[in-house]
């Protein structure tokens, strides 16, 4: 089952915040998006969450628009990570076991409570779990969030049919967490889930992108594999900036810096 | 004596305490702002507004409801905080979609006008009606007629029990409202549900004891503040709280000043106002609370 979105547009009165995208992402990759302030991204994700219908065109998940799934089926196949979580008066474990309410028809406490226990050392957070969210670092509170996601989703075994959308999930975080989010997202797209993540930094999108889509004024500038969209010029053209990838002699890998436009 | 007059009057501090309680904790979670109480979506603003109109002009408003003497005023309240909510609800939907700000500020505007009409509907009243308006504005738990008192107890029995079923939802709420729909609550229709179960409530209520404030806006608080956020706890324990606030403050009311009766509006601001007080500061010094 996967989630695709066909010509859909999204209009608030006269503005287009999205224009016209088709994107199907695909499973078990990890599909990054990239593009300037106010290109879109975030649209994208809430209109391939559900959580907004297209105005034009559609958006559907295994053949059936988003909108007739009801909350709770759609819940079990796809969890979206927002930046953070809110400085909330709950322990961490109790909000990280918020992300099995969708489940609680076909759960027990015993399995909950190991999927919260699993999904607390994935995300890193396990020595917080009896600490207040509200007592976290923005940072910390990222890493809930994710940890909250994880336990949203089906069992490694069942993540063929899942989708996870990531709303910048290394916005607030350290390099060494970064890498363990963005490794966190690629063993999720093992496991068989479609998972797109929108990402700000171009050097981690090289480093773990299995696709790409550039957006630029809500619409879709380039998509499809990372090696084919993400290049200098397509980037230098999604940013409107100079942008030029450098060799990183140790991984073999590329770091991406960027330049002002008029330099 | 008990069974006929006691009872009855017991069991309404109950149910009207329950009823307030619960319905404000359902109200805060609902809006995720700690200030909110069941009187912002215009429920208790609306039944005083139709109150006054039943009181001042009794006449005018026979004609169009031609109940048995009693029944009036209690039906005219629960229709206009019905009402009042139902056109606050209305005036923050646009394209099938409820926004939370939009309530809270439509909420704040309708109260606004339906304390005007309040005030003028007090203004032109003779001496009688105004004192009869200013005694079921303070609110009063022995004036219920007979015969409106059963279907009264339904009603916010049936607010409250249903509140308490939403414990799920509400607690995915606090997560914010897109995040809420992501872990599957259907969020629209959570708002509909929860704002019409404690409009019919507090409606039934306000109806049967005319407004009492503070319950709402204090029982959620203090089971907060002594049991976390969590509204498996919240929900009832702000229920069971008001009931006990307002059963105990019915109680001093009955007797303080013997043989007379004082306002049991007035014995709960007067005495859970300063309590309240006390125990926000407590909190602070504690370093519970920012």
């Amino acid at each position: 089952m996967s989630v695709r979105l066909n010509r859909a547009s999204y209009r608030v009165r006269s503005k287009t915040l999205v224009d016209d995208v088709t994107c199907a992402p695909q499973r078990g990759r990890l599909t990054v998006v990239l593009g300037a302030n106010g290109a879109g991204k975030s649209t994208l994700l809430r209109l391939l969450a559900g959580e907004i219908a297209p105005t034009d065109g559609t958006a559907l998940l295994g053949g059936r628009p988003l909108a007739a799934w009801p909350a709770e089926d759609l819940a079990r196949r796809r969890a979206v990570m927002p930046q953070a979580t809110r400085p909330l008066p709950l322990r961490v474990a109790e909000v990280v076991a918020l992300g099995r309410a969708p489940h609680r028809r076909q759960s027990s406490a015993a399995l909950d409570a190991r999927v919260v226990g699993e999904a607390l050392e994935e995300a890193g957070v396990a020595h917080l779990a009896d600490r207040p969210v509200a007592s976290l670092s923005g940072g910390q509170r990222q890493r809930v969030a994710l940890a909250r996601t994880l336990a949203q989703l089906p069992p490694p075994r069942a993540r063929d049919s899942a989708v996870l959308l990531l709303d910048e999930p290394t916005s607030a975080l350290d390099p060494a967490h970064q890498h363990a989010v963005m490794a966190v997202a690629r063993r999720v797209a093992a496991d068989g889930a479609a998972v797109v993540a929108v990402l700000h930094d171009m050097t981690l999108a090289l480093r773990y992108g299995d696709d790409a889509m550039l957006l630029r004024d809500g619409r879709l500038l380039a998509a499809g594999t990372a090696d084919s969209v993400l290049t200098e010029s397509l980037l230098g053209a999604t940013y409107r900036c100079r942008v030029r990838f450098l060799p990183d002699p140790v991984t073999g890998g590329r770091v991406a810096v960027s330049e002002p436009a008029a330099a | 004596m008990l069974e006929v007059i006691r009872g009855p009057r017991v069991l309404l501090a109950c149910c009207v305490g329950a009823t307030l309680g619960g319905g404000g904790a359902v109200m805060e979670a609902l809006f995720r702002n700690p200030l909110a109480d069941p009187g912002l979506i215009g429920v208790s603003a609306g039944a005083a507004m139709a109150a006054a109109l039943a009181i001042v002009m009794a006449d005018a408003v026979g004609a169009v409801l031609p109940l048995p003497r009693g029944w009036q005023l209690p039906i005219a309240a629960f229709i206009g905080g019905l009402g009042t909510t139902v056109l606050v609800y209305a005036l923050a939907r646009r394209d099938g979609r409820t926004s939370v700000a939009g309530m809270l500020l439509a909420g704040i505007a309708v109260n606004a006008i339906a304390g005007a009409v309040t005030g003028l509907l007090t203004y032109v009243s003779d001496d009688q009606q105004l004192r009869q308006l200013t005694m079921w504005s303070m609110g009063s738990l022995g004036g219920a007629a007979p015969g409106t008192l059963t279907p009264a107890l339904m009603l916010m029995l049936l607010s409250t029990l249903g509140g308490l079923l939403l414990w799920r939802p509400l607690n995915l709420m606090l997560l914010g409202e897109a995040e809420a729909f992501h872990l599957g609550v259907a969020v629209d229709r959570l708002k509909m549900t929860a704002v019409v179960l404690v409009a019919v409530g507090v409606g039934a209520a306000v109806a049967a004891a005319g407004p009492i404030a503070f319950v709402g806006l204090v029982a959620p608080h203090l089971v907060r503040l002594l049991g976390g956020a969590d509204h498996r706890l919240v929900l009832p324990g702000a229920a069971l709280l008001g009931t006990a606030m307002v059963c105990l403050a019915d109680l001093a009311a009955r007797t303080l000043v013997l043989p007379a009766e004082l306002p049991v509006g007035l014995i709960l601001a007067a005495g859970g106002g300063p309590f309240f007080l006390a125990l926000l500061l407590t909190a602070r010094r504690r370093g519970d609370l920012p």
